[in-house]
């Protein structure tokens, strides 16, 4: 699933359209979210008058689904990825997908537990899970890393951090 | 005049010296670690340097910006993988110059070329920008209207693949940054009926979220890719190599002022337009451009650079950001309790000064470090990413969390995140967002008065826009844009281009 792509070396380049897999209900929903917003932006103030709090909001979300819908007749027209790569695996494979919820479980955690504590967990945990190597090694650096955020944050950037129940 | 002096305020005071000089060191390894960018660095560090003296945030900041713009050069001739968006063009050549071996040569001549088009841009920023503020406080809010727009445009059609994803972006953007209550009526705008909202969306969580988290997570994507060492000998660049390229670096630095003053365009598009000029227009090479020319080195390393001052002119003449990390100044701004735009000179004008001054450390800083270190450099550069995108996280959580000790803040900027992932991986560009948030509100407030000041007479508020001159140049340039997109004037110049073979 991890295979080296076109695209991995080139990561800043010009992404090709249409190549990852699930755009198009991707470019649906971007679509619909544009129509809920336009509604919003309607109510705000409807046609009242022309220069109401309504207008540019109406403007600039009226924008969005056009642009949307010119973006699904494009993409339709071009259809389909081809090279069978599939969206879970691709787009969502496990590793982002258990990184993002570690970083969910990070947020979570930062209050109760404070930043010390919280921010060692989420690194050592994230570290073991894409390291993967020399798991001892990974602990300590997660150890120097925080110790060294916290004395940045600390005394030169001179930042409130959240305190938990031990630190 | 008096307040030129503040220009050498940043090389007198030790601790602005240092905060420049580490500043520029950063932003040289964060433009070359592939992963790490300058609009990534820059949101962070407003989050971290928010309770300090605006000197001193300024001053870390214009050295990673100027850094960071270079260092992406050094991965993309070693590499072969641009370490910053603006160094893609760099490596076209770069790339096989260090594969025959001279790497060392390549990186010396980038890093002064990059210096010169630093220089040239800093410049430009010194002579144009206080003409401009004189200027910009006759400009009329459609005049204000008008740029943004533009602005817009010129990202939409030059950055992304499709206009239409990149205007999409921008209105995005735009919607997220009128979140909130209406300055001029109080109304709730896309507040979904939650008093939280009620005092808009933080822009620093949406900055971290588009350029900190979506971009750690689109890395996971292409995690997998072996890193490549490469031997590099000396980097002190032979004097007749720099007097030979002298004129192509002043021609590059000329395109790279421009774009970057342009609203919204940045280092990115002025590297790759001056390598294109560069590709056109220069008769002899020294090799064929693609496989080791000097010249398509040069180009885009003079232009990037120079960019950087071209950029910081409509940020501080107009309040509108010249491209994404200058709209991170802006934000930056506002936090420390400035207010860009035509006042700003005006009111401040050793800040600007500070600033020229600044700029011009940082430039120095960076002929210093770019000629040596080179041994840590690759050391650094070698870094696991299972290591570096972890710590980015901390770094992104926390800072978004130091601005306002909000736990809903850290919220926003994860949902941000997630959303900038998708929207890279298929293929939106996420600059034009950031643009949008910071622009939204001024295009909104620009609208009204100039409607209001029309009595919501649609005839006359029209009518304004080609009887006053600068108005009507900018309608002009505006439509002219809006044409240049069209399928027709593809066809018309596709046409022309078929005519005269070149």
């Amino acid at each position: 699933m991890n295979e080296p792509d076109q695209t991995g070396s080139t990561a800043y380049q010009r992404a090709p359209e249409g190549v990852a897999p699930g755009s198009a209900i991707f470019n649906v929903l971007l679509a619909i979210a544009s129509l809920v917003l336009a509604y919003q932006a309607w109510s705000i103030a409807g046609f009242k008058s022309l220069s109401s709090a309504g207008v540019f909001p109406m403007l600039a979300t009226g924008t969005m689904v056009l642009t949307a819908i010119v973006i699904i007749a494009k993409s339709a027209r071009r259809e389909g990825c081809g090279d069978g790569r599939q969206f879970f695996g691709d787009v969502v494979s496990f590793r982002i997908v258990a990184f993002a919820a570690l970083i969910i479980g990070y947020m979570l955690a930062l209050q109760p537990l404070g930043f010390i504590v919280a921010s060692y967990l989420f690194l050592s945990a994230a570290m073991i899970l894409l390291y993967r190597k020399r798991f001892l090694l990974t602990l300590v650096i997660s150890a120097v890393s925080v110790a060294v955020i916290y004395g940045l944050f600390r005394y030169v950037f001179v930042v409130v951090l959240p305190r938990g129940a031990f630190f | 005049m008096e307040n030129f002096g503040y220009f050498f305020m940043g090389w007198l005071d030790p601790s602005l010296l240092v905060w420049t000089a580490i500043g520029t060191f950063a932003g040289i390894y964060i433009g070359a670690i592939p992963g790490l960018s300058v609009t990534m660095a820059a949101s962070i560090l407003i989050s971290f340097t928010f309770t300090w003296d605006v000197n001193d945030a300024l001053a870390l900041i214009a050295g990673v910006y100027m850094g960071g713009v270079y260092g992406g050069s050094r991965t993309a001739i070693l590499l072969n993988i641009p370490g910053a968006p603006s160094a893609v063009a760099t490596a076209l050549d770069g790339y096989p110059l260090a594969q025959r071996g001279e790497a060392g040569p390549a990186i010396g001549l980038s890093t002064v070329m990059s210096v010169i088009g630093g220089f040239v841009g800093i410049i430009a920023l010194a002579v144009a920008a206080p003409v401009i503020s004189k200027f910009a406080l006759m400009f009329a809010p459609r005049d204000y209207l008008l740029i943004a727009i533009i602005g817009i445009l010129l990202v939409g059609s030059l950055a992304a693949s499709s206009l239409a994803k990149g205007i999409f972006a921008a209105s995005l953007g735009i919607v997220i940054g009128l979140v909130g209550m209406d300055p001029m009526t109080a109304q709730a705008r896309f507040t979904f009926g939650e008093f939280s909202l009620m005092g808009g969306i933080s822009y620093v969580a949406a900055m971290i979220g588009f350029f900190g988290v979506a971009e750690v997570l689109y890395q996971l994507r292409t995690f997998d890719l072996p890193a490549i060492k490469q031997k590099v000998g000396s980097v002190i660049p032979k004097w007749s190599l720099i007097r030979k390229y002298l004129p192509l670096s002043l021609q590059s630095s000329a395109i790279g002022v421009t774009i970057g003053a342009l609203p919204g365009t940045g280092g990115d598009i002025a590297s790759l337009l001056a390598y294109d000029q560069a590709k056109r227009t220069v008769k002899n090479p020294s090799r064929p451009f693609g496989e080791g020319a000097y010249e398509g080195l040069v180009a885009p390393e003079s232009a990037n650079n120079a960019a950087v001052g071209g950029a910081y002119v409509p940020m501080l003449t107009l309040g509108i950001p010249g491209d994404a990390v200058t709209a991170i100044i802006i934000g930056a701004l506002y936090i420390h309790g400035l207010k860009p735009g035509p006042l700003l000179m005006v009111e401040t004008p050793h800040l600007f000064w500070f600033i020229v001054g600044n700029l011009v450390l940082a430039n120095i800083f960076l002929l210093i470090f770019g000629l040596s270190g080179i041994k840590l450099f690759s050391k650094i550069v070698e870094l696991p990413k299972g290591i570096i995108l972890p710590l980015i996280v901390v770094l992104s959580v926390v800072g978004t969390f130091a601005v306002q000790n909000s736990v809903t803040d850290v919220y926003w900027m994860l949902a941000f995140g997630i959303l900038g992932y998708f929207l890279k991986v298929y293929g939106f560009p996420v600059a034009p967002v950031i643009l949008g948030i910071i622009l939204g509100p001024l295009m909104d407030v620009s609208y009204r008065r100039a409607m209001i000041s029309a009595r919501d007479d649609v005839m006359i508020f029209a009518g304004e826009f080609f009887t006053s001159p600068l108005s009507l140049i900018l309608t002009l340039s505006l439509i002219a844009i809006i044409v240049g997109q069209t399928p027709l004037w593809a066809r018309l110049r596709g046409r022309k281009a078929a005519e005269a073979p070149s």
